[in-house]
């Protein structure tokens, strides 16, 4: 690589003059020239630049596995580049751990919060920073500097509570203010709305106003392009590594951006309209309550046709996992009723509604969707071992069947590398997920529980496994599709029911909602009609 | 460097067959979370770096690194076979042992001599070790069972004294029935003796959330004290010394394998169970359930396996193989049932089951670590060791394959590309 | 009456070991470490304290040589499954069969005999002016062995440290949530480094109590089961402090029942029960109550370079 020194910004002028443009008298904070870094043969990294200025707000934007966020770890110190410089206020450091970024006033508020769910707010923002007194933690005096930050920028917390007890929104406001209370001047957001509703994206982009007036930088990672012409003052591009390019918003149009961040066009699987067949799954006030008190279930009535996806959309944590995990009775207790197939299943076992024809694709799929420690044909196996497909002799497990249907699952689903005597936890999260995908579709559903189906997948796949989605569709089975990607749910539904609070709150075909009005409905706000 | 280049390239080039880069589609998620600590349950051999990640990255690899990385995957290859691991932990504990023997003020070589010797020097000897390793190859095959299932029975000992328990009253008080019924009904009432002994543990793992190593210890106190009480008072034969019960039937004991010795088919019993045992865990969709409830519980439940019911029955197949260990031990060794007959061989059986990893290596390592402990046996005279020498070897052991990535460590230690690849994986989770 | 004193002079004799350990148990599982280990640290420490006190002719050496004894057992364990990410349930088991074999053959190394060492000094009971003068208080607290004073402000300060600092807090999270310390930057195996220590000094106490303050010499696995106890006290309650050492209040009395009807009841075997019953009672009624048990506890966690 060409750029190895410092001020490598000098030396492109592209660069030089967008940034300038934005205020002579203010220098970059943060310039980052030549940044490379390669996981195993993975170049995640190749040759990056890029710079922040104070004051600014800057969206990163790519698709999954573009390396943004690896690109912004590194800026963190949680990994080293293989190649580059970092420059702060115009002088070369070195970042060798996030002490050293948080030192330097750089903060990152993960996509996974990192925080304590049985400590308080207060105890959250503190760790690493204790306010003492007498050489003890003082919790009072650390709850006013809380309640203090809260205020002066918007952040709505109650510094008391328990952070488990906190709605995904208000824990992203902990975590904002944890790193101001750091001492933040960049802070670095990953993917800050993917588990937002539309207006508690609205209040997330008035914070970021205010620390953008009080001087702050703000980076955010993003693959939304609404989102970044709503708030960026200017974006950065990246795709398969490399660093495109960079606009300034007001300069850009979501075309552009998108044909930057893509590349080439990835042709898209789009929602056929058929006429639903008969109703396969009807669900009748089903109500989940576990042990510990806690009501994921309130009220559930919904019907699934054949020949219908009907989309489950709403906020993380509003119930989703559990009405899987009913329809797959893995959660025991519920109440209400339940016909598959015009049979009630209360007493059906997760066995036998496999057999019967279910399928699921599990949210969290390296705990409840395959075994990290067995190889391919273990993994295939699952779900199997009720049923005769694979067996011989009448206990025996044919492995020899089984190996062939490894083979033909991994070529078939692109799963890499193909060698299906690897254990399952030494392919990458893309590569597993289409493992389960490809499992479950070879069951041939009549009623395919997706959750998450493309978690972690590249662009490619993920219009492969929407195609198969749909090809089972045109088959004659039903489709649940649970997912938090709002394009991905309205690009294939039929139907869409918003879940709330344990409870569907709404339900209609996918092209009578408003974008709004989904919002308001995932927020447990009313429905225009 | 060329402008096109990027990781789609990879796959064209030389060399990629042996070592296929690892989730390296073109966009995949760079550093995913292959090995994400702690989000996934603990694989039992730990985790290894992968072999493509042990890959020179980025540019076109030059023919050195393609072959270092050959080199790489083979090391990766033997490692993963494990006996490598095993070995070396053995050797490791060995060493360990001759600093405690140094210790002692003893010569280590002469002690090891004296163990070996002990051990395998003369008939009797060898007919210790092989009296020694039959308990030790039923407990070692409890163990490692519990294991498969991702439970560990720590009760073993207390279901052996329950199993031959149960064994010892079936010979005392049964009387009239032949050899070739009465041997089989000992048999199968100790093997009930150390599954009942075995269920309370499980059904509270499954009901209350208790550990099963807490509470199958426990366990083991109270069966301990049970014998006592029954040997001590309403078995207690007459005119003994010792709290120990009358001589079993005749018809309840069984033959002697080898003339002069004390060695029964009983070992044999337990090398056909070992096999059976390895069969089943390999073929059959029992096993295979099995397997995977020790490697994912939740994953097994959201795929139609009984959790429950699974783990129920590899505690009570392991708590048969416990009972088994006591039953064969009054039928066979001793006669009758003695009050502490066991001098630990549940807890032996710990470190048979770690160091044998499949059943059928167990027989290997009972075989080992029988020999350990007659030679051990052989050492209390005329030395100032004591058997219990043997226990801190099988502790060390134990420890040692616990920490697979240690010996991983040690064994890539002069190795500095391959330590510096494998820390560079452990950053890309 | 004097039935009553003498039960809970025993009460209080019997609980001390196991309340040290117990403290111990806490603040290694509030790291993120299970205690499946306590038992083997706390024969140790029982052998350090014979040992010390047999070298150096001073109890308070041998409490010494106890601490550290214990401290460095503990740190094996820890830094086998911190550094090499072990099986902390399989290693934990490997500790205490090391340990059990270990002490044992040492003790035939040291004093020639089998499981048992020579008498060595004990340490002297405390005498409290004016208090022993006063009549059942006089005689439950007049007169201990220093070791049942020292719980007291001990427990007090591990209740300031592990509530009311700075440590108390990053020990939390470690146990919690480790990714959260790493995030921030502070080195999660420092933190589990450093419980590792203070339990090891902790569990040290508690077996230099067995040894040389009830007794005066070390026989072989003679902790018998009290560390799974104090395991089991820890979880009653709740891991918090407090309620552990409630936990242990109540397996000192199981074991100073079982003590006084040893003496009443023919069956003695089946009072020895007590304590282990009482031990599985409380695993299995109270597990699922205190649903307080650290997110992370038993797994390993590999710290970013």
């Amino acid at each position: 690589m060409g750029h190895m020194e410092a001020g490598c910004l000098d030396a492109k002028p592209s660069f030089h003059q967008a940034a300038d443009g934005l205020g002579a008298n203010m220098g970059n904070v943060i310039e980052m020239c030549g940044i490379s870094k390669a996981f195993g043969s993975t170049q995640a990294n190749d040759g990056v630049d890029f710079a922040c200025r104070a004051g600014e707000v800057l969206c990163l934007l790519g698709e999954n596995g573009a390396g943004k966020t690896t690109l912004m770890k590194i800026l963190y110190g949680m990994y080293r580049p293989d190649a580059g410089t970092i420059s702060l206020d115009g002088e070369r450091v070195s970042i060798k751990s996030p002490r050293d970024a948080i030192r330097r006033g750089i903060q990152m508020v993960h996509q996974h919060f990192m925080l304590v769910g049985p400590l308080s707010v207060t105890d959250n923002v503190m760790i690493g920073k204790e306010v003492k007194s007498h050489g003890l933690y003082d919790r009072k005096a650390a709850a006013e500097k809380v309640r203090a930050l809260s205020g002066e920028y918007g952040l709505k917390v109650p510094p008391e509570k328990l952070v488990r007890e906190l709605s995904v929104g208000e824990q992203q406001r902990v975590e904002i203010i944890k790193a101001l209370y750091q001492g933040a001047r960049v802070l670095i957001l990953d993917e800050p709305t993917a588990v937002l509703t539309p207006q508690e994206v609205e209040e997330l982009f008035d914070v970021i106003n205010r620390l953008r007036e009080s001087g702050k930088s703000v980076i955010m990672i993003t693959h939304k392009l609404k989102e970044t012409m709503a708030i960026s003052d200017r974006v950065y591009v990246m795709r398969q590594g490399r660093m495109v390019g960079q606009r300034k918003t007001g300069e850009t149009s979501i075309d552009e951006l998108s044909e930057m961040m893509v590349g080439h066009q990835v042709a898209r699987a789009d929602r056929v309209d058929s006429e639903p067949g008969e109703v396969i799954l009807r669900m009748e006030h089903v109500a989940l309550k576990r042990k510990d008190g806690g009501e994921p279930l309130r009220d559930v009535t919904l019907e699934v046709r054949r020949g219908e996806i009907l989309g489950i959309c709403g906020v993380e944590g509003n119930g989703q996992m559990e009405l899987a995990g009913v329809l797959t009775a893995t959660a025991p207790g519920w109440r209400g009723e339940i016909w598959y197939k015009g049979k009630p299943i209360r007493h059906t076992p997760t066995a036998g509604l496999l057999a019967g024809g279910i399928s699921c694709i599990q949210a969290d799929r390296q705990r409840d969707g395959i075994a990290m420690s067995l190889d391919v044909p273990h993994n295939l196996m699952m779900g199997y071992q009720q049923t005769g497909i694979f067996r011989k002799h009448g206990l025996l497990v044919d492995w020899k069947k089984i190996q062939a249907a490894s083979a033909g699952v991994m070529e078939e689903y692109d799963v890499r590398p193909p060698e299906p005597r690897r254990a399952l936890g030494e392919f990458s999260g893309g590569n597993q997920q289409k493992f389960v995908v490809g499992r479950e579709m070879m069951r041939r559903p009549d009623l395919m529980i997706a959750a998450h189906p493309t978690r972690g997948v590249d662009i490619q796949a993920t219009a492969f496994i929407h195609g198969r989605l749909l090809d089972l569709k045109a088959q004659g089975a039903g489709v649940l599709l649970i997912t938090a990607d709002l394009d991905e749910l309205l690009q294939l539904s039929d139907r869409v029911a918003v879940i709330y609070d344990g409870r569907i709150v709404g339900c209609k075909k996918a092209g009578e909602y408003q974008l709004m009005e989904l919002g308001r409905l995932m927020g447990g706000g009313q429905s225009d009609a | 460097m060329p402008e096109t280049k990027g990781p789609r390239q990879t796959e064209g080039r030389p060399g990629a067959h042996e070592a296929p880069s690892m989730g390296s589609q073109a966009h995949g998620q760079p550093g995913s979370p292959c090995m994400q600590p702690g989000a996934h349950e603990t694989p039992p051999m730990g985790g290894f770096p992968h072999a493509g990640d042990l890959l020179p990255s980025g540019g076109r690899p030059k023919a050195r690194d393609l072959l270092k990385a050959r080199d790489l995957l083979k090391a990766r290859a033997l490692l993963s076979k494990g006996w490598l691991t095993t070995m070396l932990s053995l050797a490791i504990a060995l060493l360990m042992g001759a600093v405690f023997i140094l210790f002692g003020g003893n010569n280590p070589i002469e002690i090891y001599g004296k163990l070996f010797s002990g051990a395998l020097g003369s008939r009797t000897g060898i007919m210790q070790t092989l009296l020694q390793a039959t308990p030790l190859l039923f407990c070692g095959l409890a163990v490692s069972v519990s294991m498969k299932a991702g439970l560990l029975n720590l009760g073993v000992e207390g279901q052996l004294y329950m199993g031959a328990l149960a064994a010892a009253l079936v010979g005392i008080y049964v009387k009239g029935l032949p050899a070739f019924l009465h041997i089989p009904l000992c048999m199968l009432f100790a093997m009930a003796g150390g599954a009942a002994w075995a269920f309370l543990p499980v059904w509270l793992k499954i009901k209350r959330g208790t550990h099963e190593v807490v509470t199958a210890l426990m366990m083991n106190y109270i069966a301990i004290l049970f014998v006592d009480y029954m040997t001590n008072y309403p078995l207690r034969t007459k005119n003994a010394t010792v709290a120990q019960s009358d001589v079993l039937q005749a018809t309840a004991m069984l033959p002697k394998l080898v003339a002069r010795s004390q060695v029964t088919p009983a070992i044999i019993v337990g090398m056909v169970l070992a096999v059976v045992l390895w069969f089943m865990l390999r073929s059959t969709t029992l096993g295979y359930q099995i397997t995977l409830v020790g490697s994912n519980r939740s994953a097994s439940a959201a795929t139609g396996v009984p959790v429950s019911r699974i783990m129920v029955i590899t505690m009570l197949i392991s708590g048969v193989c416990a009972g088994l260990a006591g039953g064969m031990e009054v039928m066979g060794t001793h006669g009758r049932l003695i009050q502490g007959f066991s001098p630990g061989y549940g807890f032996d059986g710990i470190a048979v089951a770690v160091l044998g990893a499949s059943p059928l290596s167990v027989i290997v390592s009972a075989l080992l670590f029988g020999a350990l402990r007659a030679g051990g046996m052989a050492l209390s005279y005329g030395t100032n060791m004591s058997v219990k020498f043997i226990n801190a070897l099988q502790g060390v052991i134990i420890l040692l394959i616990a920490a697979p990535m240690l010996s991983y460590r040690i064994l890539t230690a002069f190795d500095r590309p391959l330590r510096r690849m494998s820390r560079k994986n452990s950053e890309g989770v | 009456m004097d039935t009553v004193i003498s039960i809970l002079n025993s009460t209080l004799r019997l609980t001390t070991p196991i309340a040290y350990v117990t403290l111990g148990a806490v603040v290694l599982e509030k790291s993120g470490l299970n205690a499946l280990s306590m038992e083997g640290v706390m024969l140790s420490g029982a052998f350090g304290a014979v040992l010390g006190s047999w070298a150096t002719g001073s109890a308070w050496f041998g409490v010494l040589a106890a601490m550290g004894c214990a401290i460095l057992v503990s740190l094996l364990r820890s830094y086998l499954a911190i550094a090499h990410q072990a099986n902390q349930t399989v290693s934990g088991v490997g500790l205490n069969i090391l340990a059990g074999g270990a002490t044992a053959m040492l003790v035939k190394v040291i004093w020639g005999m089998d499981g048992r060492s020579d008498q060595v000094v004990a340490l002297g009971d405390w005498t409290i002016p004016y208090v022993a003068d006063i009549p059942v208080v006089g005689k439950l607290l007049g007169q201990q062995n220093p070791l049942v004073y020292l719980l007291v402000p001990i427990a007090l300060w591990m209740i300031l440290l592990l509530n009311k600092t700075a440590f108390g807090l990053r020990v939390a999270a470690a146990g919690e949530h480790p990714e959260v310390l790493s995030s921030l930057g502070l080195r999660v195996s420092r933190y589990r480094y450093l419980s590792t220590i203070l339990s090891g000094a902790l569990s040290g106490l508690g077996g230099a109590y067995l040894s040389i303050g009830q007794l005066s010499f070390f026989n072989q696995d003679m902790t018998s089961g009290r560390g799974f106890m104090a395991l089991a006290a820890c979880v009653f309650g709740g891991w918090r402090v407090g309620g552990a050492l409630a936990g242990s209040l109540l397996f000192g009395f199981a074991n100073a029942l079982q003590l006084r009807l040893q003496t009443t009841v023919r069956y003695t075997q089946f009072v020895q029960m007590i304590p282990y019953v009482v031990t599985l009672v409380v695993l299995s009624g109270f597990i699922k109550r205190a649903n307080a048990a650290p997110a992370a506890g038993g797994k390993p966690y590999q710290e970013q370079e």
